[in-house]
């Protein structure tokens, strides 16, 4: 059945659109491949496959030959650090070098004697600069053992005691519980991983240059010369608008939904609620086709259009955290984040994905809705000079 | 000189665009600025709730903020906290009991709730808060061996305990794999500069793909064709043209981040034999995308998919060091992570040409291949 009047004049025309952007397969790259390819490459990278289990392996040279070094051993036994005998300094020194190990720790001659009120001696941590997460942990490892030394001192010396009982405190030290207990409970957390948040923040990156097939794209039918034979058919203008907004919110649709599922199903990528995710997403596929159609208003041709969309589109997205979690730096950047969609979107969705209720989306939701009419009102006043031959 | 003319004209095309000079030199030198910012000073955050606030929750706190490579922000309460590590302004969270000095200072030991982002400074957030606890620690544990062999009150003899100024006997000190002291902490825009030049650099020679057939669809290479210019002569003033162009690119942010965020830049000998190995890489990645598609409409969005993608893959948007093991592997199928390499080797451990070369051979030889290919490609669509 073929629909007639003006509506049906707005359908065939986001039909034929539609039709175009599938052929020549640009809506799919730009709709769908682009934002899975980034998601997949960043949610990879950022976050790793398995992280959370990283270990580092250190090395370790043990001029000390005393007690010293099992001292260290046990100490590294609920870390996340594995220590492995490295023989020399020399040799630890290339193995960091050549990335082997992560760093290298040098128990000096006196170590263990130091321990038991002997000379002081200093640990050397070798590093690799551009290895500064290794360089760290063997850093903060090798200060741990130089507390517990210090402990043993401290007390030997508010107790004024000799060198026989300063062992006796050491072995006290060594056997005493900490008296303070860091319990590791990010597991218990709802897992909010860094792969629910590059796919969000990718379909929302891309979102932007999908809609861009719709409304913008009447610049582009001016200068083929196919607006004015629009115009010249009997078609009321606002069929023509009708048309091209149906194109971008199609477009746009089509690619969240086909984005969350992928992502859901195939990265294990955690949307949350379908009905608030679903709510988002229309909030924000809304506010996109409006920034969109008001930045294509002030273009004067499609090459023109087409540059602005891109700069605008990228730089919201920087500053939204689409690349970056922008918002971390605080201050000026955190505020410039706030008057983005992509931010607002980006932090609803993380609230509904981390167990929020439906209520968590309302904030987010209407600062999109009015950023959509904010931007779509001003288009809708100076989008008749696009539809003009 | 006909291919010159070419390269002029290459040029021109491209400068005439206003919006290129945004995308060429604006948008990097932007991020380098928003990235140095937002993560220049390359700590790793770590929020804390103090509870009441007693003197040794303080104590705590403040034994953290002066581990290397940390440092501390408050929040009022858990479910704020929480929120921020969800969100990544935090890399960690922990939470201080409200009770943790009534319970150390009567002898009870005191649990602190830790949670992190499954990511991989997770370990080194963990290991350097053990530490903080253990220097913490380190009076307490002093304390009660003295309570146990005197008597008296644990608050006794915690005074007793830290009055005793006594730093450790072992002391701990950082050295250089490769030799010397270990180098104090980078400016705040060095890490970002080199990484958005390879970024941008091969980002928009991806880009200029669109060029190539733009220069196809409006019959300028026909035209070009039938003058008396031989087809060699074409093909290698488009590729110069390329080349000056994603040159120019890295020149100007080179000197730019120079003035105006002060990067070393380090050897310039190295420094300039990476950026003209990888111009090439990118020249050719972005020549062969011009000649495998017909439309700029498919050319454009893969040129920003394989950009972007080799980007993230390659180090240029999280560093290759953060990056699990396996995936560092898998990353060097990119130019960036050799590229990425080069640098840090340059500028990090201040080396010079003969420490990179093995990073640029392989950058040749990138360059080597794809020039190839693009070349024989390039041949076809403007002969047939």
């Amino acid at each position: 059945m073929r629909r007639s009047g003006p509506m049906g004049a707005a359908f065939l025309i986001t039909a034929k659109d539609l039709r175009q952007r599938l052929r020549d397969r640009s809506a799919l790259l730009v709709a769908v491949v682009a934002p899975l390819a980034l998601a997949f490459a960043l949610g990879v990278t950022i976050s790793g496959f398995s992280a959370g289990s990283r270990t580092f392996q250190l090395g370790l040279v043990d001029l000390d030959h005393g007690p010293a070094a099992s001292g260290f051993s046990r100490a590294a036994a609920d870390t996340p650090v594995t220590l492995q005998d490295a023989g020399t300094r020399a040799r630890a020194r290339r193995l960091v070098k050549d990335g082997k190990l992560d760093a290298a720790i040098v128990l000096p001659r006196g170590l263990s004697a130091a321990t038991l009120g002997g000379a002081s001696v200093r640990i050397d941590v070798i590093g690799d600069p551009k290895n500064s997460i290794g360089t760290l942990v063997a850093r903060s490892f090798a200060d741990s053992y130089a507390s517990y030394v210090r402990t043993i001192a401290v007390a030997s010396r508010a107790l004024g005691s000799g060198s026989a009982a300063t062992v006796k405190v050491a072995g006290e030290v060594a056997s005493a519980k900490s008296p303070i207990s860091v319990g590791d409970v990010s597991t218990t957390k709802k897992n909010l991983d860094p792969k629910t948040y590059y796919a969000a923040a990718m379909a929302v990156f891309f979102l932007f240059f999908a809609v861009q097939f719709g409304i913008s794209s009447l610049l582009n039918e001016r200068s083929d010369g196919t607006l004015s034979r629009m115009l010249a058919a009997p078609i009321p203008r606002r069929s023509i608008l009708g048309g091209k907004v149906m194109t971008s919110l199609a477009l746009g649709l089509t690619s969240m939904i086909v984005l969350a599922l992928t992502t859901r199903y195939a990265l294990g990528a955690h949307w949350g609620n379908p009905l608030g995710a679903g709510a988002l997403i229309v909030c924000a596929v809304l506010a996109a086709t409006a920034v969109t159609a008001l930045v294509a208003t002030f273009a004067k041709t499609a090459e023109q259009a087409n540059a602005w969309l891109s700069i605008v589109s990228v730089v919201l997205g920087m500053l939204g955290g689409s690349f970056f979690p922008v918002a971390q730096a605080g201050g000026v950047l955190a505020t410039l984040s706030k008057l983005t969609p992509h931010a607002w979107f980006l932090s609803g969705l993380q609230d509904l994905s981390s167990g929020g209720a439906l209520g968590v989306i309302v904030e987010p939701a209407l600062v999109l809705l009015a950023i959509a009419g904010g931007c779509g009102a001003v288009a809708l006043v100076r989008i008749r000079r696009l539809i003009e031959p | 000189m006909r291919v010159l003319a070419i390269v002029r004209t290459e040029l021109t095309r491209v400068f005439r665009w206003r919006a290129n000079i945004f995308f060429l030199l604006i948008m990097p030198m932007g991020l380098i600025l928003l990235l140095g910012m937002a993560f220049g000073n390359s700590n790793t955050r770590v929020g804390v709730v103090k509870g009441e606030s007693g003197s040794l929750a303080r104590q705590l706190v403040a034994e953290l903020g002066l581990q290397p490579g940390l440092e501390t922000r408050s929040y009022g309460n858990k479910s704020a906290l929480e929120k921020a590590v969800e969100r990544g302004y935090v890399s960690a969270g922990l939470v201080i009991p409200g009770n943790y000095d009534r319970l150390l200072r009567t002898g009870k030991p005191a649990s602190i709730d830790y949670f992190a982002r499954p990511d991989s400074l997770a370990p080194q957030v963990r290991l350097a808060v053990e530490a903080a606890v253990s220097a913490q620690g380190s009076d307490l544990t002093a304390a009660r061996i003295f309570q146990r062999t005197r008597g008296g009150t644990l608050g006794g003899a915690l005074e007793r305990v830290s009055a005793v100024k006594v730093g450790s006997p072992v002391g701990v000190r950082l050295l250089a794999a490769g030799g010397g002291k270990y180098p104090r902490s980078r400016g705040q825009f060095q890490q970002s500069a080199s990484t958005q030049l390879l970024l941008f650099a091969f980002l928009s020679a991806l880009t200029g793909a669109v060029w190539l057939i733009e220069t196809r669809r409006l019959g300028v290479a026909r035209r070009m064709l039938s003058t008396p210019s031989s087809t060699r002569e074409i093909m290698l003033g488009i590729m110069l043209g390329r080349w000056v162009i994603t040159l120019m690119q890295s020149l100007l942010i080179v000197v730019f981040s120079w003035l105006v965020f002060s990067v070393n830049w380090g050897d310039p000998l190295g420094t300039g034999a990476i950026i003209l190995a990888f111009s090439l890489v990118a020249v050719g990645a972005g020549l062969l995308i011009g000649t495998l598609f017909a439309s700029e409409q498919q050319a454009a969005p893969v040129g920003m998919i394989v950009g972007l993608t080799f980007a993230a893959i390659g180090g240029s948007m999280a560093p290759l060091e953060t990056f699990p093991a396996t995936m560092r592997k898998i990353a060097h199928i990119t130019p960036h992570a050799w590229a990425n390499d080069a640098f840090n080797t340059l500028l990090v451990n201040g080396g010079g040409l003969s420490s990179v070369w093995l990073d640029v051979v392989v950058l040749c030889a990138y360059a080597l291949v794809l020039l190839t290919l693009a070349t024989w490609r390039l041949r076809r669509v403007l002969t047939s």
